[in-house]
């Protein structure tokens, strides 16, 4: 317990493909829960592939049912990885869902993982007693790997989400955020090529912002840098702004690419849901992160940027 | 003069503002905190992939509170953040034994920024209701907290479902602001 252990850049690299390689796999293309398309989110001690809105239900179920982790956001230990490449939602499903009755309504979603997981509703009785299938003495110390994350940018697509004019909006709907990460490196020559600092101030900007303190969160400021050359590997402390914008810019470059029209489409969804949203009244229910097109949001990422690795 | 006399009012008669960060692992329960110190409530969330924001009004201060999302490669972007913050809530599954060290290295890391030299921390050893959850004293342990130099700072043992433990800290918080801290 508690032994810290590194994951190094490659293998961390290694991991996020062998993931990517699992979600593709038919096995795990939906939520081993609500049968969700495209899952990004996982259950390392279950082994098993999971939305983002079920991820949430299993945290609240607690460490000792499910262990939540990101598929493309989070440091994965090579026995997870090893885990779940041997148990995946098919497997899993075969035993949490042995005794499931055919075509059972899983309308209250979190009544039903509770009942799967936290009560062992449907697991097989008539075979001998069986562990089930999770990692219980699994050595889960993913490592803070800090010189590891710092090649691996969060690709924040709505970067002016966290400048300035819009920092007051983000109540917990309106903050919900499309980050996806890529695991390529940018190419500085292409990040180059268009630096775009005008566009973040082109959206409306919310002035009946219910906060008035604007204390400087993000600043975009420097754009004579955003397209400079960077030595990806070596984290610079003050950076981080830049490499957002970096991959913004780099952003833009692929929504031009009509090559990657895969990618085209997926962004174009996204940015229709963010005009949505900020059309949208501010309502007590908007407290809740909506899930809508969620699956939208994270759709192969890396696999749309292939043209960059 | 004019701002010496306005510090002084707003000493006085309250209308303190602090802007709070609650950082911590991912999964250590901090919306579930934010919501319960502002709605009062248990709302169920995701993943908070970016931030959320709420002002929580409380003994007379206004409280900001950012919630910042805490997976492994968004953690580097909590520096963002860091200007001009009063105060930093750290929280902690207290019932995630395997990831302590991981929280302990993030919250001393933390410490060490430049920009949150003069923030003071609350601790919230949060999950107290689920099995194995470690007690304050364990925590304390845990996280190295005797380490901390220079800074005032106090551990609560919390559960954001219960409600339990969370104004306790958050009386602390406005106590210490407002005698200066921070």
């Amino acid at each position: 317990m508690n032994q810290k252990a590194s994951v190094s850049k490659e293998l961390n690299a290694k991991h996020r493909k062998i993931l990517e390689g699992l979600l593709k796999l038919q096995d795990n293309r939906e939520c081993a829960d609500c049968k969700t398309k495209a899952p990004r989110w996982a259950s390392v001690n279950l082994g098993i592939f999971i939305c983002m809105q079920c991820s949430g239900i299993h945290k609240s179920l607690g460490v000792h049912i499910s262990k939540v982790r990101s598929a493309n956001l989070d440091t994965w230990l090579p026995e997870q990885v090893a885990f779940i490449q041997s148990m995946g939602n098919d497997k899993a499903n075969r035993y949490w869902e042995a005794e499931l009755p055919p075509k059972y309504d899983r309308l209250g979603i979190e009544n039903f993982i509770r009942a799967k997981y936290e009560h062992k509703k449907w697991v097989p009785r008539d075979r001998k007693v069986k562990s089930p299938p999770r990692v219980s003495e699994e050595k889960t110390s993913i490592c803070r790997a800090r010189p590891a994350t710092s090649s691996q940018h969060v690709h924040v697509k709505k970067m002016e989400r966290f400048s300035e004019e819009q920092r007051g909006s983000c109540t917990l709907s309106t903050s919900y955020r499309m980050t996806q990460q890529i695991s390529c490196d940018p190419k500085p020559q292409e990040l180059a090529q268009k630096p775009k600092p005008q566009e973040l101030d082109q959206k409306p900007k919310p002035q009946e912002l219910a906060l008035k303190p604007k204390p400087v969160v993000f600043k975009v400021e420097p754009v004579s840098e955003a397209g400079s050359v960077r030595p990806v590997s070596v984290p610079v402390k003050a950076d981080y702004a830049t490499d957002l914008f970096n991959l913004l810019s780099m952003e833009e470059d692929i929504e031009n690419d009509s090559v990657v029209s895969a990618s085209t489409n997926t962004l174009a969804v996204e940015t229709k849901l963010t005009e949505e949203k900020s059309n949208r009244p501010k309502s007590s229910e908007s407290k809740i992160q909506p899930n809508f097109g969620l699956k939208d949001l994270f759709i192969d990422p890396t696999q749309s940027l292939n043209p960059f690795q | 003069m004019g701002i010496l006399f306005t510090k002084m009012f707003s000493s006085l008669f309250g209308n303190k503002e602090a802007r709070i960060l609650v950082l911590g692992l991912d999964n250590a329960g901090k919306t579930t905190i934010l919501y319960r110190l502002q709605m009062g409530e248990v709302v169920s969330t995701i993943p908070t992939i970016g931030f959320n924001v709420e002002t929580v009004q409380y003994n007379n201060i206004k409280f900001q509170v950012w919630d910042l999302g805490g997976q492994t490669s968004i953690r580097p972007y909590w520096r963002c953040y860091f200007p001009n913050t009063q105060a930093i809530i750290y929280v902690v599954d207290s019932s995630d034994t395997d990831r302590l060290v991981i929280a302990k290295d993030e919250f001393h890391a933390i410490l060490e920024e430049e920009e949150l030299k003069g923030a003071v921390v609350l601790i919230f050893a949060n999950k107290q209701d689920l099995p194995g959850a470690l007690d304050d004293a364990a925590i304390t342990e845990a996280l190295e907290l005797h380490k901390i130099k220079n800074r005032q700072w106090a551990i609560f043992k919390t559960s954001a479902i219960k409600g339990e433990g969370l104004f306790e800290g958050l009386d602390w918080l406005s106590n210490t602001l407002k005698s200066g801290g921070g």
